[in-house]
């Protein structure tokens, strides 16, 4: 691992009850890059977001967030973390200031002012004393994103960020991780199902399938060289290994 | 220590946001009034021998640790230790940089501390109300008593919050918790009393043991017996509801 490595998953495997899970993923995310976890759902995406934030331990492999092993070092991995998994989730019976104040409360040097920043940032200063439980599911998803970069971390992990939020918040959220991005530097190691948010945020993506990290590319790499689109390579990809089915899966990741 | 506070601030937090927590504290503290016009009445209407001023607070402690503390336990237990999993709220608690030792440690803390709100509250209220009942012997010294049978009975109470971290993991959704901690909760109790000799061997059986520090003649061996017992329990319960907590799926 270089100094630049921010993410490090090492041959990360995990079997469920019901035999799905993920198999040997191996990938590393650098500094500053916009890292797509990109794959159809129940490719695996959460469960090695979930392992690669101590949400879940792996059968087999490890995981290093700034050199540290999440399975041993949670705290110290963890510390320039933003995490938000799935659906954003938060107390309902509170409002959404009082679910932030929660979170500041666990970083010591984090001003209180953080919390109107990163609500404001989000566009939920309006809200903010409002319980969650009055929240529209857009609403709490922006709510998850507030949470996440509260404490300005250096990398966000985001499952599917998108869910849940209208076109005009789709492309606000969009806005803001490039925006995060560039002017702030943070790391993003984000999933999703929808090639349109791979193509136009992400600087590399991995592509996930049955379980298995079947290939990696740059966005770069993919437009200059082969001149192909992220739908087409998609499908070239998955052809390849399983055969001819492939189209109908991309079709279902079209926005 | 630092990060151990916070948590517990905020599992406190949490818990006195909901309005039943708020509804059990307030009880705690009428408790002693409710139950005041029916011993007046057993004394005054009926003649029969009641409560005296100065065993007013024992009393009601014995319908506090018997019935109410372990039903606020049981449903706070439920709330935090399964029902936050249930609704997956607990994701924002650990994906924080907290380790789930801290964050196990501080939920049974605040549940505590909800029930030591309970004791004092009650302790408090059922002295004031005791003013209104027939004075028998020195107030100072009933209130002495009183205040030793609370503290003491903390001990059993904070066993069975570990007991009830414990059992809570076990299951998806807060309302299924509390069920089964409620049921278990009464078996334990009926066997006690169905089987005495089994007595010794359940936890249940100590809610009450604050009575053998009040009493004229305290066997010292007896109440390390007890403490020991006790305490043992309470923290196989928690190394056992701590190893599920640390690899529960979040």
């Amino acid at each position: 691992m270089n100094g630049d490595t921010v993410l490090d998953i090492q041959g990360v495997t995990k079997t469920y009850r019901n035999k799905r899970g993920v198999e040997n993923i191996a990938l590393r995310v650098e500094k500053g890059e916009v890292y797509g976890f990109f794959g159809p759902n129940g490719a695996g995406k959460t469960t090695v977001m979930k392992i690669a934030t101590g949400l879940i331990r792996a059968d087999r492999g490890r995981v290093l967030l700034f050199g540290h092993d999440v399975a041993e070092r949670y705290e110290d991995a963890m510390r320039q973390v933003g995490v938000m998994i799935e659906r954003a989730e938060a107390f309902e019976y509170m409002s959404g200031y009082r679910n932030l104040e929660l979170a500041a409360r666990l970083y010591p040097e984090l001003p209180r002012s953080r919390i109107d920043e990163a609500l404001e940032l989000v566009g939920l200063g309006a809200n903010k004393k409002e319980k969650v439980g009055h929240y529209s599911l857009g609403m709490k998803q922006r709510l998850g994103i507030a949470s996440a970069i509260l404490s300005k971390p250096k990398l966000l992990i985001l499952d599917e960020p998108t869910n849940g939020l209208d076109i005009e918040g789709m492309i606000e959220m969009r806005e803001l991780i490039r925006s995060l991005a560039r002017e702030e530097g943070i790391t993003f190691f984000l999933s999703s199902h929808l090639l349109s948010e791979m193509e136009t945020v992400c600087s590399r993506i991995g592509i996930v399938h049955n379980g298995k990290l079947i290939q990696e590319r740059s966005m770069a790499e993919l437009g200059e060289q082969s001149g192909q689109s992220l739908e087409s390579y998609f499908v070239e990809r998955i052809r390849a290994e399983r055969g001819a089915g492939g189209h109908e899966i991309a079709q279902g990741m079209h926005h | 220590m630092r990060l151990l506070k916070a948590c517990t601030i905020n599992e406190l937090a949490k818990l006195t946001a909901r309005k039943k927590t708020l509804f059990f504290l307030l009880l705690s503290a009428l408790l002693p009034f409710i139950g005041l016009p029916i011993v007046r009445q057993l004394q005054n209407g009926l003649g029969v021998v009641g409560v005296a001023q100065d065993q007013y607070a024992i009393s009601v402690l014995n319908g506090l640790t018997l019935f109410l503390i372990p039903l606020t336990i049981f449903m706070l237990a439920s709330d935090t230790f399964s029902g936050e999993f249930g609704d997956r709220s607990i994701r924002s608690v650990l994906t924080r940089p907290v380790g789930r030792g801290k964050i196990f440690a501080a939920k049974l803390l605040a549940l505590f501390a909800i029930v030591a709100g309970q004791l004092l509250l009650s302790l408090a209220a059922s002295s004031l109300a005791s003013l209104f009942l027939p004075s028998s012997g020195s107030a100072l010294n009933g209130l002495g008593t009183a205040a030793l049978a609370y503290a003491a009975a903390a001990l059993p109470m904070l066993t069975l919050c570990a007991a009830a971290a414990l059992v809570a993991q076990g299951f998806k959704n807060a309302s299924g918790a509390l069920a089964v901690c409620i049921l278990l909760y009464a078996a334990a109790k009926l066997v006690g009393f169905v089987f005495p000799s089994y007595m010794a061997y359940a936890p249940t059986s100590y809610t009450d043991w604050y009575t053998l520090w009040i009493g004229s003649s305290v066997s010292v061996g007896k109440l390390v017996n007890v403490f020991n017992f006790l305490l043992g329990c309470g923290i196989v319960f928690y190394a056992l509801g701590y190893t599920i907590f640390d690899r529960k799926e979040g």
